[in-house]
């Protein structure tokens, strides 16, 4: 697995209304910062580097990335 | 069970969806004790599926067929070009709609009744290692996350398109974006949808390097989805694609429920064993990465890993050496046949609305004027690719 040094705290934005429990999104994830616990997404801040997939992937855009989620 | 107690068991299936529900009655059914964690609190609860399975006869192989959980009979199956053109193939009996929520409610049944021992709303947290090797697994039980540990002679990773047992043992990684597409259907109510005969759409407006389809659920209901594939979208997510598909075609119609899910569109893994371990179902990649489709898949590689298990445990031998029998079997029953539909997805995206238009003209033709030869549609779209102008050239490095 590739390293990537993570530029800035990770951005990730998960809106809960939207997601639907999908896991689409865990499974692109490359550093298992996401997962799915029971029905509901996790996301394991430190380990996140920001590399959109997950953002990309999303059947429903209940991701986003945004400065906002950063200074969480 | 509170604190950190360990059980025993032979065999450890994490998930209790199609395959996972299915190896473990069968291993229990042959003495074995098996216990299956399911991490959600009700099996097949939310469904993330189109729900269209295999035929009557082809289900009962591996579970007797209840009417109950039976929608429709698929007896036919209809392509749209982007053009607005179709062709339409009568399969009769080749599949049912089924409630896959009831349908793995089953299974689940079945496998109780065998001995099988199933916890929800249990999750498996880690593996356990011993050497290099694979002995169990840890979990915790919902809602308090209590933990406790397995120790088994083997652990079944069935845990779906997360695969989280295929990731931490090795055997598979994260999914790549050309690997998935990003899949969203609605349960529709209204008018105007086919009551036998699933529809599928295809163009690059209306699901860029996938199909939206319409599968019927009885009266004024269906599952209406599309698959997309994410780097190919230019405008919005799936469920923007789906949305505009509904408001044109099916403008008067209510939906009625959501889900959401993430379909791999990858070649066969190069092994789904390790000591202690074997992957089956999605997370081993079994679904048809062309379709989509994964029940009839699920529940024949589920089939061919107890086939091979069974005979394992009984020799005490759950080493990688002994459980390769698991990845040649299902290679000569499914996999190959995975690979040339995972060819096909690849020679998919190339295809312009021009070329679709055409392929789908020249399917016509092939079904209109030869109809008894064609029963396998691999070979129809392999027939239909070779005899299309243009698209036989893009798929000169593809073609097998």
């Amino acid at each position: 697995m590739r390293e990537r040094k993570p530029t800035t705290g990770c951005r990730l934005y998960i809106d809960y209304g939207e997601c639907a429990s999908c896991a689409a999104c865990t499974s692109v994830c490359h550093t298992l910062a996401l997962n799915m616990d029971a029905l509901t997404l996790e996301l394991n801040r430190p380990l996140c580097d920001n590399c959109s997939l997950c953002v990309y992937v999303c059947p429903t855009g209940a991701l986003t990335l945004t400065e906002a989620a950063a200074n969480e | 069970m509170t604190g950190n107690t360990t059980e025993r068991a032979d065999a450890v299936v994490v998930g209790c969806g199609i395959a996972g529900g299915l190896i473990a009655g069968r291993l229990a059914r042959d003495g074995y004790r098996v216990i299956v964690l399911e991490k959600r609190p009700v099996v097949g609860v939310p469904i993330r599926c189109g729900e269209a399975a295999g035929s009557r006869e082809e289900i009962s192989n591996f579970i007797p067929v209840d009417e109950s959980w039976v929608v429709a009979d698929i007896n036919a199956a209809r392509m749209y070009a982007p053009d607005g053109t179709f062709v339409e193939k009568r399969f009769p009996g080749v599949g049912l709609m089924i409630k896959r929520d009831e349908f793995d409610q089953a299974l689940a049944r079945q496998a109780q009744g065998w001995g099988a021992d199933i916890r929800t709303h249990h999750e498996v947290t880690g593996l356990i290692h011993d050497d290099n090797r694979v002995c169990g697994v840890t979990v915790v039980r919902h809602p308090d996350k209590s933990p406790y540990t397995i120790k088994a002679k083997v652990t079944i990773g069935a845990d779906g398109v997360e695969g989280t047992v295929g990731r931490w043992a090795g055997l598979t990684r994260h999914l790549k974006p050309k690997d998935i597409h990003a899949g969203i259907q609605y349960l529709l109510a209204g008018e105007g949808f086919p009551t036998d005969t699933i529809e599928l759409h295809v163009g690059t407006s209306v699901a860029p390097g996938g199909y939206v389809w319409v599968f019927p659920k009885g009266r004024r209901l269906a599952n209406v989805g599309v698959g997309i594939h994410p780097t190919m979208a230019k405008n919005g997510n799936a469920r923007d694609y789906l949305d505009r598909f509904v408001e044109h075609r099916y403008p008067g119609s209510k939906r009625k429920a959501l889900i959401a899910g993430g379909v791999s569109g990858t070649r066969p893994l190069k092994t789904m064993v390790r000591d202690g371990v074997v992957l089956v179902g999605e997370s081993a990649r079994h679904n048809n990465p062309f379709s989509g489709g994964g029940i009839m898949n699920a529940l024949e590689g589920a089939e061919e890993a107890h086939r091979v298990l069974t005979e394992a445990l009984a020799a005490d031998d759950l080493s990688a050496r002994y459980l390769k029998r698991y990845d040649k079997a299902w290679h000569e029953r499914n996999g190959r046949l995975i690979h040339k539909f995972a060819l096909l997805r690849e020679l998919f995206f190339k295809l312009d609305d021009e070329d679709m238009i055409k392929v789908i003209s020249v399917l016509d033709k092939i079904v209109s004027t030869r109809p008894g030869k064609i029963t396998d549609y691999a070979e129809l779209f392999r027939a239909a690719i070779k005899t299309t102008p243009g698209v036989l050239w893009k798929a000169r490095r593809l073609l097998w």
